[in-house]
């Protein structure tokens, strides 16, 4: 079943402007900072926020159309999962899972068959019986997607599915998720803001900033041709702006750039990775035609490598290993070339 | 030596006599303090004016008065509260001081009758005390253990009539306020009652034959610490053609 | 200290009334007609009472707390008013919209022949005005502490909101609840002024206990004293049955 979302919903003067489609049968991650409406938008989908003009479709169902239809959330075929999963306490878990069929008519024993058929099939059948307050961070998502799925909907709504978790368990989570919507034939949209669960789990990316979307595409696309600042310190590579003119970008703010992409004219975006930045303490000589003199802004170790901020025209990331640091013998302050390969860099339109 | 002493002696009792016997030329000291006098619901227009009138008259005299129904007032003065004359509407409510010796001999000094208020318009057609039989009407009287509801019960049992009130107020004036709002179709209250809320409520008179009298009694409290105000009060009360004149013209009858 | 004081100053009164109760009299007292007639009506309408400010009060509580209702500033201060005022002041304000003559009251005497005054109905109806709002406060406080997150949750799932409210919202505020049925209940059983104002005092029709307290109180103290006495024992009874239930909810 495709959806088809075309509106603006505003809340407390936030306003959230949507216009994509979410392909049947696909899972899409909807990507964004903390207060970019990534939420929002999951309610709206749901049902349980109205939209201030425009449409959602879907299927052949019109869910939302300004000005007179709403169709509220029991009438969607949504199944959500929370974010903190919202499990209702004085109810076993059996008893929550069997909640939506039982409240969408089915029989006492039919929804407990539905139930228990959900508990093993995500492998929980001994936790039938518990309390939520009974069960385990990790558990408890199986039960709430358990209880999502008991209804059968076209549709699959995830709040920040893994946010609840510790390090260690979200490992395992993810993958049993990445079965679990495998084995799903709806829609599934779930909403993140760690760029991992959507390179891993998702088809397809929806990049969602302060209302808007500014991005959308699969997560290599994302990966290799990050359009916006926030998606390239997502992806961990250096985003470039600049005018592009045969071969050469004239970078915003000063400095200069030889890049790959001849043809390319007129304002374009420009992609270096950290990991191609080569860092020198004396001017290099050789092949590299961009080399550029700058200063240590920063030093942030990460597990394997250094990531060493630069100030520079343009300023840059660069990755380099402890050992390098130690040769370089760098701090903040130190002044440093900077050089990278033409071919290194991936220029394109903006 | 002795002269002088005998004269001393003299002069001294010629004046000690002096204070026992006040005369008109004000040898004596004026009249003053404060009275806390308790009284009885039925009460609380008229004895406001007589209390006036007393500090008027005496005008370094205060009088405090407190209303409640007669036996309640009973009750407060058993239990203790500082209250130095007691007006009832009837004698068995203050007995009960009397056999506890609580309060001096208690005395008779207005009357009162019973009369049938109506609201205004008399909506329920009553023209004679047989009409409070009818089934269905809403009357109203005071519990039997207030004096209006004593009154009330030997006012039917006199006339032989088979009433049933709806409600037994804790006191009169509650009876009255009811009849007023046209809550109750007609309640059995004091002749001084409709008077005091003239233009709002109507009356049907009881012949004096059929009636039953209140009679009104005030007792100085044994406890009280102003015993000559208290009693001056009382006298006051019962005889003083100011006082009687009030009661007269707010339609409490003659005492005797 | 000052606990101690105020814990003396609450049960100091109660140990006076124990000991005051004339003991020998008592079974006679409680079990006479007038005082069994007055324990009677007391309970039936303290509880009919309770039943009608849940019906009325819940919802209420709900709207106010979800702030689904324009103004609910205001709303909520018009269903506080009768906390604030004297009892004897809301009989007086009952009469005024529904005694014979009254606002409404006029309309339904004048075209259905229907009174409330002297009614037992009418004692419902005195207690409920003046106990509702205990239970309206309690519940929304209960509502509000309430994520609206399970509410969500039962609608994505197909309940509608009357499921939503009787088998998650409800179930999920218990706690509250009862405290609040308690607290409403211990209130309709001591109302006076308000009933006496408004009712009337009748024995068997609109004489309950506190009533029949301050009727006795006109004539024999000790008895006065018996009635308040089982007054005192069912509330006290009552509130000792639910301490487990107060505990409980503590815990979790």
């Amino acid at each position: 079943m495709k959806i088809t979302a075309n509106f603006s919903a505003i809340r407390n003067s936030f306003r959230l402007s949507i216009d994509t489609i979410f392909s049947a049968g696909t899972v899409t991650a909807v990507l964004g900072p903390n207060g970019s409406g990534k939420s929002t938008l999951l309610r709206v989908l749901a049902g349980l926020q109205g939209i201030d003009s425009g449409a959602i479709v879907f299927g052949n169902q019109v869910v939302n159309k300004t000005p007179s239809v709403h169709v509220a959330p029991q009438g969607r075929s949504v199944g959500v999962v929370f974010q903190d999963y919202a499990l209702f306490p004085h109810l076993s878990v059996m008893e929550n899972i069997a909640f939506g069929p039982r409240s969408l008519g089915s029989s006492k024993k039919v929804s407990q068959v539905r139930a228990q058929s959900q508990l093993e099939s995500l492998g929980i059948t001994e936790l039938g019986h518990r309390k939520p307050n009974q069960i385990s961070g990790g558990q408890a998502q199986r039960v709430a997607l358990a209880r999502a799925l008991a209804i059968e909907p076209s549709v699959l709504l995830l709040d920040e599915p893994l946010a609840a978790l510790d390090a260690q368990t979200k490992e395992s989570v993810r993958t049993e998720l990445e079965k679990q919507i495998d084995g799903f034939d709806g829609c599934v949209i779930f909403v993140t803001h760690d760029p991992l669960d959507a390179m891993l789990l998702a088809d397809r990316v929806v990049v969602l900033e302060d209302g808007s979307i500014t991005q959308e595409g699969t997560p290599s696309e994302l990966a290799a041709r990050p359009e916006t600042d926030y998606v390239a310190t997502l992806m961990g590579v250096n985003l470039i702006r600049g005018v592009a003119n045969q071969g050469v970008l004239q970078v915003e703010g000063g400095g200069v750039l030889s890049v790959p992409q001849v043809d390319l004219r007129g304002e374009a975006l420009a992609v270096l990775r950290p990991e191609a930045v080569t860092l020198h303490l004396l001017r290099p000589e050789g092949s590299a035609r961009n080399v550029w003199q700058g200063s240590v802004r920063a030093l942030t170790p990460m597990h394997d490598r250094i990531r060493v901020s630069i100030d520079a025209s343009p300023p840059v990331i660069a990755t380099i290993t402890h050992l390098a640091l130690a040769d370089l013998q760098l701090s903040v302050g130190t002044p440093i070339w900077v050089s990278a390969k033409t071919l290194t860099i991936e220029a394109f339109a903006k | 030596m002795t002269k002088m002493l005998h004269g001393f002696v003299a002069i001294a009792f010629v004046v000690g006599l002096g204070a026992f016997f006040p005369s008109a030329s004000g040898a004596a000291p004026k009249p003053s303090g404060t009275l806390t006098v308790s009284a009885a619901a039925s009460l609380t227009d008229v004895f406001p004016v007589i209390a006036d009138a007393f500090e008027k008259r005496y005008p370094d005299t205060e009088i405090k008065l407190n209303f409640a129904g007669s036996s309640t007032l009973m009750n407060q003065v058993i239990a203790g509260a500082p209250v130095d004359v007691i007006a009832t509407a009837s004698k068995s409510t203050i007995q009960i001081g009397i056999d506890s010796e609580l309060v001096a001999r208690p005395l008779r000094f207005t009357k009162n009758f019973l009369t049938i208020a109506v609201p205004l318009g008399n909506p329920a057609n009553i023209s004679k005390i047989s009409d409070l039989q009818r089934d269905g009407l809403l009357l109203g009287v005071c519990d039997t253990a207030v004096p209006c509801g004593s009154a009330a019960v030997e006012l039917f049992t006199k006339n032989t009539l088979d009433v049933t009130a709806v409600t037994r107020e804790l006191d009169v004036r509650s009876v009255l306020a009811k009849v007023i709002s046209g809550d109750l179709d007609a309640g059995i209250v004091y002749v001084t009652d409709v008077k005091s809320a003239e233009n709002r409520v109507e009356f049907v008179q009881i012949p004096f034959r059929d009636n039953v009298v209140a009679t009104y009694h005030i007792s100085v409290v044994a406890d009280t610490r102003e015993q000559q105000l208290a009693q001056r009060f009382v006298n006051f009360v019962r005889f003083s053609t100011t006082s009687q004149g009030i009661m007269r013209a707010f339609g409490f009858a003659k005492p005797w | 200290m000052p606990g101690l004081v105020a814990l003396l100053f609450l049960v100091i009164p109660l140990i006076a009334l124990i000991v005051q109760t004339p003991w020998e009299a008592f079974p006679k007292i409680i079990s006479s007609p007038e005082a069994l007639e007055a324990l009677r009506l007391s309970l039936v309408t303290s509880l009919v009472a309770t039943a009608f400010a849940a019906l009325f009060g819940i919802p209420m509580a709900w709207l106010l707390a979800r702030e689904i209702l324009p103004f609910t500033g205001l709303l909520r201060a018009l269903v506080i008013v009768p906390l604030l005022l004297p009892p004897v002041v809301s009989g007086v304000a009952l009469l005024e919209a529904l005694g014979r003559r009254g606002l409404v009251g006029a309309f339904l005497y004048d075209t259905l022949g229907i009174t409330f005054p002297f009614t037992t109905v009418g004692v419902v109806i005195a207690t409920t005005f003046v106990a509702m709002p205990f239970l309206v406060i309690t519940m929304e406080g209960g509502f509000r502490s309430l994520h609206q997150r399970y509410e969500d949750a039962a609608a994505t799932l197909g309940a509608g909101s009357r499921r939503v409210f009787l088998r998650i919202t409800m179930p999920m505020v218990a706690p509250a609840a009862i405290a609040g049925l308690v607290l409403c209940w211990a209130r309709a059983l001591g109302e006076f002024g308000a009933t006496i104002t408004f009712a009337g005092n009748f024995p068997g029709v609109t004489q309950t206990m506190p009533l029949a307290v301050y009727t006795a109180l006109e004539s024999d103290r000790s008895v006065a004293i018996a009635l308040s006495m089982v007054l005192l024992v069912v509330s006290v009874g009552v509130l000792v049955a639910l301490r487990g239930k107060y505990l409980q909810t503590r815990a979790s």
